[in-house]
C-alpha cells in the first residue's frame, strides 16, 4: 500500500504505545512512520548523568526531581520536570513524563499489572464510575500478547485480587518469565503481616529475570528509577529499536502540533515543527495519537477547524476531561528491627485486600505498598541536618537504613468531567504550542477510601511493632495519567469505541491509558499495552 | 607516581586530572589564596571523618569547599588548632570537649557533610565529588547496594540474609 500517502501508519509519540503498534505493523510488511517530540539518548549517558547529578531523584523524593532528572529537557520538547505542568486546580497533579525517543516509561518502575474483571463493570456492579464497552474475558488473550511484547516477569499462581485464596484473575498461559525472589526484607515482612490478615501480593514487572531478547537478568542494582543501568528493565525505547529493525522510521524532534480534517471527516494530514520552526506535511492511511493523555488531548484540543469544530475526535467534549491518577497517600516508620529495605531491584511488596467487594460502593479499591529503595541518602541528609559526627552518624546511617520503612497506598479514582487538561490561554513553549493546563481535584469518595487506608495504615504499623514517623495525607500524584480520551459505545458521552478508534474519524486511534474509562489502582501501562496490541491487529485487517 | 605525591598547585597547574577535574566542575578557580595544603586538609579529614581516605578525592573536596566557604583556611587552621590542642584519640572525644564552639562544630559539620554526602555546596550551586565512593555507603554496603552497578544477579531472596549477601 503507501502508494498515495507517505506511509500506511504514521504512530505519534515513541513510548511504550506507539513502539508496540510500530512494530507490530512493521513487521508485517507495513510502511509505518514515528514522530517523536524529543530527542534520542543513550543510556550510558543518562547513568553517567545520573551518576555525576548533586541531586538524586527518586520515587521517594519526587518533590527535587526539578533538580535531579538525568533526562533531556529541551525548548521544543519540554520536560515535565520544573514549571511546564500549569496547576490551575486545587489539587496539584505533578506528574513526570518523559519526552524523549522512548518515552516515559525509560524512569518507570516497571509494575505490570492486570485489572480484574469487576474493574470493568464498575458501574453495573458497583454503582460507580463508568463500565468498559469490552470485559476482561475480551481483552486478556491481548494481555497476554503485550506481556509478551514487553517481557514480563512475574510469580504464578497467586490471588492478585488480594483475598489469600486460588489464583487470580483467570490467566490463558503463566507469566512470560517466572517472578522476581522477594527480597529478605520481603520476606520478614510478610512473616510479620500474614498472621495480621494481610496478603502479599508480589507485583509482576518489566525486569527479565532470565535472558530475555537483549536484555540481561536484574541484577539489584535497586536504580530502576530514573534509569536501568543494565537495560534488564523494559522501556519503550526497545520496542522502537525493534520497529526500527522491521523497517519503520523514527523522526525524531519532530513536534506533532497540527492535524487536518477533510470534508469526509477522516484525518487528511498531520503536521511537525522541527526545532527550527520549520514545518513539515505527512499524510497515512491510518493515524496513530500515542503522545500520553497529557499531549495527546493537548494536541486534538488545540486543532478546532471546519471539519472539527471543538477540536481533533470532540464532538462529545470529552477529550481532555475525566484526567485520573491513583492519587495517595503515605507513612514513614521506624521498625525496631533491622529489615534493610533497598536490596535487589525497587520492586514493591503490596497489600490489596480491598482490590474487589460490595465496599466499592462506598470506597474505592487500593493498593498498599512498601517501597524497597534504598534509604541512605534521605537518612543521612537527615542525620546530618541534626548535627550528627562522630561514630554515632556511622551507627543511625546503618540503624534507621536498616529500619526506616516507606508504605503507600493508590487508590482508584472516579472520572470526573471537570479533571481536565486544556492547552494554556497563554503560555507557550518555544515552537509557540501552548503548554499543558491541568485542573484537578479528589472527591468524597476519595475522601472515604483514605479513611479506610489510614486505618490499615496504622493497623500495619502496630503489627511491625513500628513507631509512626509521619504520614503524608496530601494527594500524592501516583504517575498513572488515565481517562483523558475515554472509550465508550456512545459517541455522544467518549472520544473512542471500543476499538480504540476515535468515534469522530475513522482513520485515527488513540494508543495509551487516556481511553480507560476506570482507573482501578493498578498501573495501567499494561492494560495500556494490551489495548495498543489490539490497535495493531485492528490496523492489520484493514490495511 | 602516588596520586598522593601529587599536591595541588601541581594540579593545578596542569595536569590532565585538572582537565577532568575542571569538567567535573565547571566553574572551580584556584583560589591562590588557599594556604592549607592537600595533606593538611587529608589529615584533618582523616580525623573528622575516622576513616581511610582517597588522597585524589581529599584534594577536590579541598577545592570545592574553598570555593564555596572563602574562610575555609581559618576554619581548616583553627580546627586542627583545637584537635591538637587537646590530642583528641578520636571524633567523638572531640564532640564530648566541653569548649568546642558552635562556630567550630559548624566548620567540622561542613565537611563531614561533603565526604558524606560526595557534594559540596547548597542545592541549587551543589557540586558532586564523588558518589559510590560518598562515605555515607560506608556503614551501609555490606547490606544494600549504591543504586546503579549492584551485586549482580540472583544477590538477594528470601533467605539471603542482609551482610552475607556477597
Ligand atoms: C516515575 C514514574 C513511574 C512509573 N511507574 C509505573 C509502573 O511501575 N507501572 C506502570 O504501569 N506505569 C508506570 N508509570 C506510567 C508509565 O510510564 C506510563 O503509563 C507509560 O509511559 C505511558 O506510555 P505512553 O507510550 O502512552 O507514553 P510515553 O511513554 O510518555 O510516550 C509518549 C511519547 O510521545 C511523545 N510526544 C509527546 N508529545 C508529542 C508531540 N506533540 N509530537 C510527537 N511526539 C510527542 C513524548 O515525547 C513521548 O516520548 C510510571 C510513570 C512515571 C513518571
Amino acid at each position: 500500500m503507501a502508494t498515495d500517502f507517505d506511509a500506511d501508519v504514521i504512530v505519534i509519540g515513541s513510548g511504550v504505545m506507539g513502539g508496540i503498534i510500530a512494530a507490530r505493523v512493521a513487521k508485517a510488511g507495513k510502511k509505518v512512520i514515528i514522530l517523536e517530540s524529543g530527542p534520542r539518548v543513550k543510556r550510558r549517558d543518562i547513568v553517567e548523568t545520573y551518576r555525576n547529578a548533586p541531586v538524586k531523584l527518586s520515587l521517594a523524593n519526587a518533590k527535587l526531581q526539578g533538580v535531579g532528572s538525568p533526562y533531556p529537557s529541551l525548548p521544543h520538547s519540554p520536560s515535565t520536570y520544573g514549571d511546564y505542568l500549569q496547576q490551575m486546580g486545587p489539587v496539584k497533579f505533578n506528574t513526570s513524563y518523559l519526552r524523549v525517543v522512548g518515552g516515559t516509561t525509560w524512569h518507570f518502575g516497571s509494575a505490570l499489572w492486570r485489572m480484574i474483571p469487576n474493574d470493568f463493570a464498575l458501574k453495573s456492579k458497583y454503582g460507580r464510575g463508568r463500565d468498559w464497552p469490552i470485559s476482561y474475558d475480551e481483552l486478556e488473550p491481548w494481555y497476554l500478547q503485550a506481556e509478551m511484547d514487553i517481557g514480563v516477569t512475574g510469580t504464578d499462581g497467586q490471588d492478585e485480587s488480594g483475598k489469600g485464596g486460588a489464583p487470580y484473575p483467570p490467566r490463558s498461559a503463566p507469566y512470560p518469565m517466572p517472578g522476581l525472589k522477594p527480597s529478605h526484607f520481603m520476606k520478614k515482612l510478610m512473616d510479620r503481616l500474614t498472621p495480621g490478615g494481610f496478603n502479599p501480593v508480589l507485583e509482576a514487572s518489566a525486569r527479565a529475570t532470565v535472558p530475555w531478547k537483549k536484555r540481561p537478568i536484574c541484577a539489584g542494582n535497586n536504580a530502576c528509577n530514573p534509569v536501568c543501568p543494565i537495560a534488564a528493565k523494559y522501556d519503550g525505547s526497545m520496542s522502537i529499536d525493534e520497529a526500527e529493525g522491521y523497517g519503520a522510521q523514527v523522526l525524531d524532534n519532530a513536534v506533532v502540533h497540527k492535524i487536518d480534517v477533510g470534508d469526509d471527516r477522516q484525518i487528511s494530514a498531520i503536521w511537525y515543527k522541527r526545532p527550527d520552526g520549520s514545518e513539515h506535511k505527512l499524510t497515512a492511511a491510518r493515524y496513530v495519537m500515542a503522545a500520553y493523555a497529557i499531549e495527546s488531548p493537548k494536541i486534538m484540543l488545540l486543532n478546532k477547524q471546519k471539519n472539527a469544530p471543538n477540536g481533533i475526535a470532540n464532538s462529545s467534549d470529552q477529550v481532555g476531561r475525566n484526567l485520573m491518577d491513583h492519587t495517595g497517600i503515605s507513612m514513614n516508620v521506624m521498625a525496631k528491627e533491622d529489615y534493610w529495605p533497598g536490596q535487589g531491584p525497587t520492586q514493591l511488596l503490596t497489600y490489596v485486600n480491598n482490590r474487589d467487594g460490595d465496599f466499592r460502593r462506598d470506597f474505592p479499591q487500593y493498593k498498599i505498598k512498601v517501597r524497597n529503595t534504598t534509604p541512605v541518602l534521605s537518612t543521612t541528609q537527615k542525620l546530618l541536618a541534626k548535627g550528627l559526627m562522630g561514630s554515632e552518624l556511622d551507627a543511625e546511617i546503618k540503624r534507621q537504613s536498616a529500619r526506616s520503612l516507606n508504605w503507600a497506598i493508590d487508590f482508584e479514582t472516579l472520572p470526573n468531567p471537570n479533571n481536565r487538561v486544556t492547552p494554556h490561554p497563554e503560555k507557550k513553549d518555544a515552537l509557540g504550542i501552548p503548554v499543558p493546563a491541568i485542573w484537578y481535584d479528589v472527591d468524597d469518595y476519595w475522601h472515604a477510601g483514605k479513611e479506610q487506608g489510614l486505618k490499615d495504615l496504622y493497623r500495619i504499623a502496630e503489627l511491625l511493632d513500628a513507631d509512626v514517623v509521619s504520614v503524608d495525607e496530601g494527594f500524592q500524584n501516583r504517575q498513572h495519567i488515565m481517562g483523558t480520551t475515554i472509550m465508550g459505545d456512545d459517541p455522544a458521552d467518549s472520544v473512542v469505541d471500543r476499538d480504540c478508534r476515535t468515534h469522530d474519524h475513522k482513520n485515527m486511534f488513540i494508543a495509551g491509558t487516556s481511553v480507560m474509562p476506570s482507573s482501578s489502582c493498578v498501573n495501567p501501562t499494561l492494560t495500556g499495552a494490551a489495548l495498543s496490541v489490539r490497535i495493531a491487529a485492528e490496523i492489520l485487517k484493514e490495511i | 607516581m602516588n596520586t598522593s605525591q601529587i599536591s595541588r598547585r601541581a594540579l593545578l597547574q596542569g595536569s590532565a586530572a585538572v582537565l577532568a577535574l575542571a569538567a567535573l566542575a565547571p566553574g572551580v578557580v584556584a583560589n591562590p589564596a588557599l594556604a592549607a595544603t592537600d595533606d593538611a586538609f587529608l589529615k584533618l579529614s582523616t580525623f573528622l571523618t575516622g576513616k581511610s581516605l582517597n588522597p585524589t578525592l581529599s584534594a577536590r573536596y579541598l577545592v570545592a569547599l574553598a570555593k564555596h566557604n572563602p574562610d575555609l583556611d581559618g576554619e581548616i587552621t583553627a580546627l586542627q588548632g583545637f584537635i591538637d590542642q587537646h590530642g583528641f584519640a578520636d571524633m567523638d572525644a572531640f564532640l564530648a570537649a566541653p569548649d568546642l564552639s558552635d562556630d567550630l562544630k559548624a566548620s567540622a559539620l561542613k565537611i563531614v557533610s561533603a565526604w558524606y554526602l560526595g557534594v559540596v555546596g547548597e542545592p541549587e550551586v551543589a557540586e558532586l565529588i564523588a558518589y559510590a565512593d560518598a562515605l555515607m555507603y560506608v556503614p551501609t554496603n555490606p547490606y544494600i547496594p549504591v543504586p546503579t552497578y549492584g551485586p549482580g544477579p540472583h544477590t538477594w531472596g528470601p533467605d539471603i540474609i542482609p551482610g552475607v549477601t556477597k
